[in-house]
């Protein structure tokens, strides 16, 4: 187990290379002079010249790489443009926003997505299991951003139950209640897509699981339906579940950035959509090798879970258990 | 001595015609995915057909400001502007379908020829492919398309580049893992030791295999794109004002959100059924591209 691990950390360190290098690739497209975004339109080609010089804009791109990435390495992301401080200082608070939004989601997600989907799988074929399967099938066509929209239509413009914007500070504001109220509305949002996917992958799992042999014995034997589903069935389903759910993890932080937007969530990705609107490139660098790096390390952690959770693997690592 | 042409080859329907047929007629016995593929065609037509059929000028304030459905004559009411949200919505439906269907098929026919290619030559290709598509793994998607889109500068080019790029990891990756499995599979060895010339397995053995599962994931796949093209689109990445794709509509309702909650809804609704409809098709396909599926 402990060698797999290792292993695997040590896999993510080229993918790592290869993210700084994508994202310093992909700042390269953007159209337009650096220095005339930085010093406008009107100034002169001497004080672009200037400029130019003092950002390193005259070197070669794998100089201009090979420093930025040093820099980056100490966890310097050089200075925003249009806030004129450190990147850093802007997106590392945020990123707490961010993981509390995108874990809560995560959560509403698992939770949703796993009860509909084995209460569906347990009453297989009945009308309730068709409206369930019909609506998660719907929930997930529906674009994020749009059902945040309708959410804040119904919940926060029609009923005034919720805010829909309006959250500032998640540490030292109004108190855990004005968190929380904050936070429904763009949580929901965010989980729909992915509890309707967890849901269809729980369900056909589990009809599939329930299909088996030793569930029939294990009926024949008389063991009442509700123990045979939590004992038998649940345990044997499990691994693909929870692949599944690790990737819309992954899935649900690239969808974080809509969600941020929608909702004024004041975290990474609405960072990112600041940025890009600004033109604030060091920004966008930044707070994209973040997003990238959190990616990076929850496929990670799944991998390793899936691993403790697959038999054949411990068994192979020579593991033992029961 | 007289010709006889039926003896040593009866003359018949080419194989490949007949597999279509028999795709066909196990396709149009799925109900649900036959009804999605006509929603789809109609849905086509009056996009494709739109200055024909939209009822007003898209871009023309054509009644009051935020009109509710039914009234003013406009069906599905006015925007914030007073332009007739039917008509935009036909308008539309041009941009996102195609921000859905032309970047996803580009992807596709891009990412046969690298996955094909990695299977196909082996070794260190295959490594090199390999390791720059896990590369792209490490970004999600929708962040990855966003940021493509965000950095270019904004149009309809720019999303179906956004579109493009970010798609193809993800279908190189089954044309690969499809390549290697047909690859070792006893018919393609059996040409080879007939005589077949690497070119000629490729073209005839392999390639034709490989597409039937990459036609289905790409298909379920332009529902996705379309949603994910929408969303660039209410970023305002994409088409710029007067144009506007679904998403972007849906963008332009959210300032009067309150007043006029139709404005947002319908192209949303819109959005749904389309990628809906490419999902209920992808099932339909995979039934009717499975050999195994064939004859229930």
């Amino acid at each position: 187990m402990l060698r797999f691990i290792v292993g695997r950390i040590f896999l993510i360190v080229p993918v790592l290379f290869g993210v700084s290098v994508i994202i310093f690739m992909l700042v390269q497209l953007a159209p337009g002079d650096v220095t005339s975004t930085l010093l406008g339109p009107m100034a002169s080609e001497n004080a672009k010249e200037v400029l130019r010089e003092q950002m390193g804009l005259d070197r070669s791109l794998p100089v201009q790489y090979a420093k930025w990435l040093a820099a980056v390495v100490q966890g310097d992301f050089g200075t925003s443009w249009v806030h004129k401080r450190p990147v850093s200082d802007i997106i590392f608070p945020k990123f707490v926003n961010t993981a509390l939004l995108s874990g809560s989601a995560a959560l509403l997600a698992y939770v949703l997505g796993f009860a509909s989907g084995v209460f569906a799988a347990a009453k297989a074929g009945t009308l309730f299991d068709r409206s369930v399967t019909a609506l998660m099938l719907i929930l997930g066509s529906i674009p994020l951003y749009w059902g945040g929209l309708v959410l804040v239509f119904l919940f926060a413009l029609t009923w005034r139950w919720l805010p829909a914007t309006g959250m500032t500070k998640i540490v030292g504001g109004g108190g855990v209640l004005d968190v929380v109220t904050h936070l429904v509305l763009p949580a929901v949002a965010a989980s729909l897509p992915s509890a309707a996917l967890i849901s269809r992958i729980t369900r056909a799992t589990m009809i599939e699981t329930l299909s088996q042999n030793y569930i029939r014995v294990a009926r024949a034997k008389g063991i009442r339906r509700a123990i045979i589903l939590r004992r038998h069935a649940l345990r044997n389903a499990l691994p693909p579940i929870v692949t599944v759910g690790g990737m819309e993890l992954g899935y649900l932080l690239g969808g974080i950035v809509l969600i941020e937007v929608v909702f004024a969530w004041p975290g990474l990705g609405f960072v990112v959509y600041n940025a890009i609107i600004g033109r604030d490139l060091p920004t966008v660098q930044g707070a994209v090798l973040i997003l990238a790096l959190a990616f990076v390390l929850i496929n990670l952690t799944v991998d390793v879970v899936n691993a403790y959770l697959d038999p054949a693997t411990r068994a192979a690592e020579g593991g033992v258990d029961r | 001595m007289t010709d006889m042409p039926h003896l040593g080859r009866p003359r018949r329907v080419p194989a490949f015609l007949e597999t279509i047929w028999t795709s066909i007629i196990v396709f149009s016995r799925h109900k649900v995915s036959f009804a999605a593929l006509i929603f789809l065609i109609v849905v086509a037509l009056v996009s494709i057909l739109a200055p024909a059929i939209a009822p007003h000028d898209p871009y023309v304030d054509v009644g009051w400001r935020n009109s509710p459905p039914g009234e003013d004559g406009l069906i599905l009411g006015a925007d914030g502007d007073g332009r007739d949200v039917l008509s935009r919505l036909i308008w539309g439906g041009r941009i996102s379908l195609l921000m859905g269907v032309v970047p996803t098929l580009a992807a596709m026919l891009a990412s046969l020829l690298i996955g094909v290619v990695a299977a196909y030559s082996g070794r260190w290709a295959d490594q090199v492919i390999m390791r720059v598509l896990d590369m792209f793994f490490a970004f999600p998607i929708v962040l990855m398309a966003t940021v493509v889109a965000g950095i270019l500068k904004p149009g309809l080019a720019t999303v179906c580049i956004a579109i493009f790029i970010a798609l193809i990891p993800y279908i190189s990756r089954l044309v690969r893992t499809t390549t290697l499995t047909i690859k070792n599979e006893p018919y393609v060895e059996a040409a080879r030791a007939a005589g077949a010339r690497g070119w000629e397995i490729l073209s005839r053995y392999i390639v034709p295999n490989v597409i039937a599962p990459v036609l289905v994931y790409t298909t379920t796949l332009m529902g996705f794109m379309i949603v994910l093209g929408s969303a660039l689109g209410f970023l305002g990445f994409g088409v710029q004002p007067p144009a506007a794709d679904w998403g972007t509509m849906v963008e332009e309702g959210r300032v009067v959100l309150r007043k006029a909650p139709h404005v947002s809804i319908f192209p949303g609704l819109a959005i749904v059924s389309v990628a809906l409809a490419f999902g209920f098709i992808g099932d339909g396909l995979r039934d009717a591209l499975d050999p195994r599926m064939r004859g229930r």
